[in-house]
Formats: structure tokens, sequence, C-alpha cells
């Protein structure tokens, strides 16, 4: 039924899978802007954000095969530290440039998500998920209940808008563009990554642990890899968060629960196409708003998210649209071939040797009781 | 039973030009083989779980260049004294060495490195990936670069990667896949998905292959068909294989070499006739004692 | 701030029962945890959000509509018949076993054959719509939540102490005592105990393995009910505190390998007090940031430990 609804689409794309990453990125540079009032380019600049929080989340949720239930705690944390440097105050330590501040956050997220990861390196599933959640609360009440490193609960904490080689990403717009730009950079990064030798370690170590030992790759080496790839992911979302409110968001943004909710992007999405998994977090810093204006809670999003996700499939949304686009390709093969993937191919059983498609040489065959073995001089082609 | 326990090989003249190309282009990629001696060898390996012993004293050995069968009952050991040969369990007692070296402590990423690998009796392959990529995964040892390295895409990366592919494309020739490198995994039959997982292991330039139950799965005309590429394989590029299989008329009639265990223990070992003669090894099979 | 770390008896006396009380109530849900873990591996999430509906549930009937703040955001402004307390207990802990069976018979039955950490994350949705849904329905602005034992206290070992309070531990020594009974002295328990020990010889021996399973899930439902209802008055209403109070529970579960009992119990009574004692100053002005980080590592070594023996010393070796 899910191929019925996704067939359309399929059809629309034409099967390049740069087309609508390019498509896309047109829309959004180019025709959004001018049409969004102010306050939608801030929440699509935020939906943009939640993108890269998303890509950070698919490496390990998708690429490794584990929950990591420590998301928002992860990118609190880079939002908080980042803050801290980067802000205007009185202590030493603030008013640090931006990108130092920056780096400072990512490679907190990263180390905090790594460090989870080496107890639980050589375990899996359920004890990942449980230690995240630890990570997750001691995050919550550690990190954020110091005041002052989440700047107080006044007003007077001030956190601008970056500025790096000479030009002030100030306005809303500008900021907007530098979002775009570090999204699409994101993106990029992943998918370099996930065709170069490493990425596809990755998705070996979540097949099957032992078939990726047995080619040479330490899947408790590229577990931690991947924990701390993906929560550097996060603390560069986390670190561009920090300016966008100019002022240190209040810590709800980045509780368990808040976790959960941006666990189910890349669940519902899917973790093979970067589109689909970009489309979906728009949708889930987008539609919270209308939710609010009806008293509904955002979690209602995040579980039904999370519960659609689960019973779509692993390939969630984007899998099962790739499938299809894939399929058409496949059947023309296949066909051509005289195979349809579909239907057991018929083996002779019979001893006989068959006619064979090469020209032919001596059949050889190995006697012995009455059993005869015919070896021909190529097996026939082996039907797939 | 074969009269004479000669197996029949099948010679590079019934290569295609097409395949002779690609085995010449396999061959340049792996390592060069070893020769003589011995390329693996287990002593002595005991190993308990819990309340079971599943190896008593078990040894087995590769000769360079040979084509050698493990055969046995279910439940005698046979995938237990693989998982310690490859890696995946250590024994209580006794040791291992590959080409030359004691590897019974090493994990079975660092014995991958020397050039053993290894298939599973289930296919351990990613359904949603083409043929190409799963075979691509299978190279990791052999492309170079970290992960800045690799994501920005530096020059030496980018040979190697382009070489990997190369040498997927030819090995694909090899297992009658190449046409198939651009269909998903999951489209296509057992018998595919099983040379999938063995061209995967190709890709991880072996110099010793493992191959625990190939054909499993399978009816006996694709075992034997199955059975003769692998054997062809190792003959032309140089391989030694170990292969615990099921079907003893295969393994007795092409192995130079066959182990037999039972209940944890070597029962006999040696060349195939000797091996089918033994008594142990009928009562093993047959529960009954060989007098006929 | 570990420098000014010193023992204080008195404290110790004033935060003893208290940490009991905390233990005990973390208890309530490690148990729900374990049963519904031991029936379908399934680390139950859920039973978060069912507390919390259940909290809310009993909240909006008891709640005096006319001292009720969250009334501006438009949630509770048409309750308008305040239940007594042990009614609304009643049904609160109704509404949690309904819950609990509903997603027990999803995973016992359409989801009984898959992978067990996609159930899992299912699971965490559930808790989510869950949360959300009660949330959503009954607004709350933090309040405060009346007990069903009164706001009274009595006084104990020298020490006040709250009738709610003393009532959650008595509750918790009678539901150990009667599962204790149920599992080992009944049929019902046996054929429990059959199914955790290895749900296919269950089945094979004609144990009905659904039904008593989906039992299981609904009596943890009404478990976790209970324990919602009963954790408000002493915090307050929101939905964090909840994920906050499971992962507690979770970890007392954790110590006990997740399938003994007793050991959960035990897990969660060792956090209660640890809380309760650091809370109180009992050691000191330790920084609340540092019990957090004792318990953490409490957590992370318990769950290691677990993992280690489930798994074997870090091998690949199948099973």
């Amino acid at each position: 039924m899910l191929q019925k609804l996704m067939a359309p689409l399929g059809k629309l794309t034409g099967g390049n899978p740069m087309v609508p990453g390019i498509v896309a990125f047109v829309a959004l540079a180019v025709i959004v802007p001018p049409l969004l009032a102010g306050y939608w380019i801030f929440l699509v600049t935020a939906g943009l954000l939640t993108t890269i929080t998303a890509f950070g989340l698919a490496i390990i949720v998708g690429w490794v095969g584990e929950v990591n239930l420590a998301g928002a705690g992860l990118l609190g944390a880079s939002v908080y530290v980042t803050g801290y440097f980067y802000r205007v105050g009185e202590s030493r330590l603030n008013g640090w440039p931006f990108i130092p501040a920056a780096l400072t956050g990512i490679i907190v997220a990263a180390f905090l998500s790594g460090l989870v990861a080496i107890p639980t390196a050589r375990f899996s599933g359920i004890y990942v998920m449980v230690l995240t959640l630890g990570l997750q609360i001691t995050l919550e009440r550690t990190l954020f209940s110091f005041p002052w490193i989440i700047g107080g609960f006044g007003r007077n904490v001030i956190v601008n808008r970056p500025r790096f080689l000479g030009v002030s990403f100030d306005s809303d717009l500008r900021f907007f563009y530098l979002c775009l730009a570090a999204a699409v950079a994101a993106g990029l990064f992943v998918n370099a990554l996930r065709n170069s030798r490493h990425g596809r370690a990755m998705n070996l170590i979540r097949t099957d642990k032992r078939a990726a030992a047995a080619v040479g790759i330490s899947p408790w080496r590229y577990k931690i890899l991947a924990f701390a790839i993906g929560g550097g992911l996060i603390g560069v979302a986390g670190a561009f968060t920090a300016p966008l409110y100019r002022s240190p968001p209040a810590i709800v943004q980045f509780i368990a629960f808040q976790s959960l909710f941006l666990l189910a992007i890349p669940v519902v999405a899917g973790t093979r196409t970067l589109l689909g998994i970009s489309s979906v977090a728009l949708s889930f810093a987008l539609i919270p708003q209308a939710l609010e204006s009806h008293h509904l809670s955002p979690f209602l999003l995040g579980g039904i998210g999370l519960i659609a996700g689960t019973i779509v499939g692993p390939g969630g949304l984007g899998g099962n649209l790739l499938e299809i686009l894939q399929k058409k390709k496949e059947v023309a093969i296949l066909s051509a071939l005289g195979l349809d993937g579909e239907t057991e191919a018929e083996v002779d059983l019979t001893v006989a040797p068959a006619p064979a498609p090469a020209p032919a040489t001596d059949v050889v065959s190995v006697e012995g009781d009455g059993d005869e073995i015919v070896l021909r001089n190529r097996p026939p082609r082996l039907k797939a | 039973m074969a009269a004479n326990g000669q197996t029949a090989v099948l010679t590079t003249a019934d290569w295609t030009e097409g395949e002779l190309a690609a085995l010449e282009t396999v061959e340049d990629f792996l390592p060069d083989q070893v020769r003589e001696g011995t390329v693996l060898r287990a002593t002595d390996v005991h190993k308990r779980f819990g309340g079971v012993q599943a190896l008593r004293g078990a040894s087995i050995e590769v000769p360079a260049h040979s084509f050698v069968g493990l055969i046995g009952p279910n439940g005698s050991g046979k995938s237990t004294l693989f998982d310690v040969l490859n890696g995946f369990t250590t024994p209580d007692q006794g040791t291992v060495e590959a080409f030359g070296q004691d590897v019974t402590r090493k994990q079975a990423w660092d014995r991958a490195k020397l050039g053993m690998s290894r298939t599973f009796q289930a296919n351990h392959i990613d359904l949603d990936l083409t043929v190409l990529d799963n075979l691509l995964a299978g190279a990791y040892l052999n492309v170079r670069g970290g992960v800045v390295a690799s994501v920005l895409g530096f020059p030496a990366v980018r040979a190697d990667q382009k070489r990997a592919n190369e040498v997927a494309r030819a090995v694909a020739r090899l297992l009658d896949l190449e046409p198939l490198l651009e269909v998903r995994a999951g489209s296509l039959n057992f018998g595919a998905q099983r040379r999938i997982e063995i061209g995967r292991s190709l890709m991880s330039r072996p110099r010793l292959l493992l191959l625990d139950e190939p054909s499993a799965g399978m009816d006996a005309t694709e075992a034997s068909h199955l059975l003769m590429l692998v054997k062809r394989l190792q003959t032309d590029l140089g391989l030694a294989v170990l292969l615990i299989e099921h079907f003893v008329r295969m393994v007795l009639d092409n192995c130079g070499s066959v182990t037999a265990i039972a209940a944890g223990q070597i029962i006999a070992s040696g060349p195939p006739d000797v091996v089918a003669a033994s008594a142990a090894v009928q009562t093993a099979y047959l529960g009954v004692s060989a007098d006929a | 701030m570990l420098v000014a770390a010193q023992f204080h008896f008195d404290l110790f006396k004033f935060s003893l029962i208290q940490g009991v009380a905390l233990g005990a109530l973390y208890g309530i849900l490690a148990i729900a945890l374990v049963l519904t873990f031991r029936m379908s591996r399934v680390v139950g999430f859920v039973h978060g959000g069912i507390a919390t509906a259940s909290a809310f549930f009993y909240w909006y009937l008891v709640a005096d509509p006319t001292l009720v703040s969250g009334q501006s955001v438009g949630g509770s402004a048409w309750n308008t018949h305040q239940w007594p307390k042990f009614p609304a207990v009643v049904l609160a802990v109704i509404l949690g076993a309904v819950l609990g069976a509903v997603f027990g018979s999803v995973v016992t039955g359409r989801m009984a054959t898959w992978p067990r950490v996609t159930v899992t994350t299912f699971s965490l949705g559930a808790m989510l719509l869950l949360a959300g849904i009660a949330s959503s329905v009954w607004k709350s602005a933090f309040e405060n939540v009346p007990s069903p034992f009164s706001e009274k206290s009595t006084h104990l070992l020298g020490n006040a102490v709250r009738y709610h309070d003393l009532a959650v531990v008595a509750i918790m020594v009678l539901l150990v005592v009667s599962l204790n009974f149920v599992l080992s002295r009944t049929k019902l328990g046996t054929q429990i105990r059959a199914i955790a020990d290895d749900i296919d010889a269950a089945a094979m021996v004609g144990i009905p393995v659904q039904r008593i399973s989906m039992g299981v899930w609904c009596a943890a439902g009404a478990l976790a009910g209970l324990g919602g209802v009963l954790l408000t008055p002493m915090t307050r209403l929101g939905t964090s505190v909840i994920l906050f109070v499971l992962l507690r529970s979770t970890a007392g579960a954790v110590l006990g390998g997740f399938d003994s009992l007793p050991l959960a119990l035990g897990g969660a009574l060792i956090f209660g007090q640890v809380e309760a004692q650091v809370q109180g100053g009992t050691f000191g002005t330790i920084g609340s940031g540092w019990r957090e980080v004792i318990l953490m590592t409490i957590l992370f070594t318990g769950v290691i430990l677990l993992a280690r023996r489930n798994q074997g010393r870090f091998q690949l070796a199948e099973g």
C-alpha cells in the first residue's frame, strides 16, 4: 500500500538521486526567503539546524544501528558551551571569537558521545539505550543546572550573531544563508563519508558484526567513531543554535523527551536518503508551531513519528521510496537477462549435459560406482 | 565413492577470455600466495561452553594451495572449530597458527589483515545495497585513508577506490554476477546471495578462505555448481581453502585432504579415500559399525 | 566540593524514611519493568507514558477546579466534578491497566517476532505519545497534586514522616508479598515463570503464552499507573519528572539483571536511599551534580557488569 502512495513521487524525480537534492536547495535558497515573513525564516533556520542534528543521529542510528537517547542533551551541551565562550560577559572566558567557541562546543559533544560509546562498544541494543539515557539525564542534572553556563535565568546575557571572515551574519536572512551553507556542507560530508570505506564499514557492522570482523573491520572501534562523528555533527548544530536566539535558550529544549522527538526523525525518514531526513527534519521544526496553536503537545508528533517509523520498517519512508526507484531500474536489468526477481528459476535436474551457451569443449566426467557427476566445461549460467 | 579418489581439475583453458582477464585482475590484487608449507594449523584445541565440551583436543592443518574439507555430523563442533580458527572464540587450551604466526589470542579483524577470511552459513549481506556495494564493503583493508582523507577525496584514496571498483567488477565476473552489479541483493535469489558473500571475502585480499557450509540451503545441483566455482577459484588463484560441508560426497570427490570431526574430536584426517574408508567416520555418520 | 563531605547522623535519620519511600516508588516501576522484560524481552519504556497518563488523569479527577492554575490554559476548565480520592486512584489504575493491555496485545501479537530493539523503539514512541496526549488533554503547569493518603504526617524515629510516604512503603511490601505468593505458589505463577525462562518451550507444552503475556502487560500497566499516582504528590505534576523516575527504576532493574525481581527491588531501594541521603545533606554539602555522577557511575557499572555476564567476555561468538 505504501508502494502505491510512493509511486507518483518516484515518477516525478525521474530516478536520478541528485535531482531532488538540487531542486530542494534551489527552492530553499532562492524561493523561500522572499516569500516568508520574518518569523518563518527564523523557523526554517531552526529546521536547517535540526537537519544537521538529524544527520548526526542518522549516522548512529542508521549506520551502526544503535539507539542514542542523548541527542537533545548533546545538542544542549554544545549550545551552552559554545554560548558560554562566545557570548558577551564579564568572565575572561567569555567573548571568544565565534569559530574557536564553536569548535569547543563541537568537540565537547563529540567527546561526550564517544565517551558513552566506549563501555558500550562491545555490547549493543538495550544496554546502549539505557546508558545513553543515563548520559542525557546526567547532563540535565549537571550541566544544565549550572547557572553560570546556561546564562542564568535573566535576559541580560547576550549572544551575538557570528561574524567572521569580515562578514557579519547579524540579520535573520544572512544567518539563514549561513545555516543553509552549514546544512549543505554537513550533507556533503555525510554523503562522502557514506561512500568512503568508513561508511561502508559502519554499514557492514550494522548488517552483521561478525561479517565485518571477517573482512578486517573492528566493530568496536567503528562504533566509537560513529558515535563521535554523530556527536560532532550534533555539536555543529548546537554551535550554530547558540547565536540563533541571541541569548541562551531555555533548557526545556534539551530535555530527555526532546531526545526522543529528535530520534523520531531518522526513524521516520529512514537513514538512506539525506533529502528524506532533511524534509522530515524541517517538518518537525515547523509542525510543532501549528500544534501549539491548537494546544497540542509536540510530543504527539514525536510519538506518532516513532511509532509510524517502527511500523513502516527499518528503511523508513525514505528507504521505501528508494526501493521503489531502484526496483524500476532492476526490473529492466533482470528481465533483460531472462530473469525476474520473483519466480524461482528452474534448474535442470537431468544428468545429461545441457547445451552450453559458450562453444562446447569436452565434457569432463568423473565416474564411480554408477554415479556420475558431470562437470561441464563451465557451469551453466547460474540462475540468479 | 570415486574409484581412484582423484579430483577432476578444471584448467584455465576452460575460462572464457573475459573471465581470464578478470582472473588476472584478481590475481594481481591478491597478495602473493603461500606456495609451500602450512597456511593454518590448529593444535589440540579445547573449548567448553557452560556445561558443554564443544571441542576436545581438535587439531587440523591446511597446507598451502590446498582445498581441505571438514566434515562431521550435526553438533560435532565444526562451527566452534571455525570460530576458534577465525578468532571469534578463544580456546581454553590449544593454539592456532596462521601464516607461521601464533594467532591464538588475536582478534578476528587482525587475522583478516594477515589474510584469513571467512564466510558464514547464513548470508550476512545487506539486502538493501547493490551487489557492487556489498562487494566493495569487503575492500575495507585495501583502501587507504582516515576519515578526513576519505571525505575530502585525497588522490591516494580516490586511486584506491577506483582500483577497488575494478577488482569488484572482476570478482563479479568470475562469480557470474557481473550483469547484476547494480541490482539490489534483496532482489536476487539465495544462490546469488551466497556468491556475493564469497565475492566479498575475496575483496579482502585473502590468502586463506574459511567457508562455512557455502552450499547451505541449496539443492545438490546448485551446490555442486557452487563448489566447482570455488574449486576453480582456489586452483587458479593459488588460495588455500578450508570448507565445512554437509555434502560429504562433494567433499570426498573434490578436496585434496579431508578432516572428519565428531563430538568435538577429530576422528580421521588425510586423503579422501582413507577418510571415507575409516571405520570411525562410518560409525559417526551411519551409526553402525562398517563391516560390509 | 567533596571536601565538605562529612556524615551527619541526624540528617541520616531524617532522610532514611524518605529514602525508603523513594526507593519503594522506584521499586514499583522496576517491578513493572522486570515483569514485562521477562515476558517479552522488551524494555518497557511505555510504562513511563502510562504512569504519566494515569498521573494526569488522577489529577484531573481530584483537582479542585477553582484552585487549578492550569485552568487558564484551557485544559481542565471542563472538569466540574471533583472526585473523592480513592475512587480516583482506582480509576487511574484501571486506565493504566487498559493502556498496558492495549500495548501488550500489540507487542505479543503483531510484533511477537520483530527484532527486540525495534519493539523497544516502539515502546519509546508509545511513551512519547502517551505523554503527549496526557499533557495536551489535561494541561498542567506543575501543579501540586493532593495525596490520596492526606497531607498529614506522623512521627517516627523522632522525625516527621508523611502518611503518604508510609503508605507507599506499605503498598510496596504488600505488592512484594502478593507477587511472591502468586509467582511461587500458584499455577499461574509457574506458567509465568515458564514463559520467562523459555518462551518456545512454554508454548510447546501448551501454555497459552500470548494470553498470559498480555495479562502480565496489563498488570504491569496497572502498576505503572499506580506508580504515577503515588509519585506526583511527592513531586510536581509534569512530563519530565516521569522520565527521570523511569531511569532510576530502569537502573534498579538493570542492577537486578532485568531478570531478578528481588535484585531489581534491591537496586531501586539503593538508588532511592542514596538519592535521599545525598539530597538531604547527610554527607555534607555535596553538590547535586555529584549526586548524579555517583548514581550514574553505579548505573554504568551495573550495565557493564550485566552486559558482560549476558554476552560473554567481549567475544563475538554466536549465542
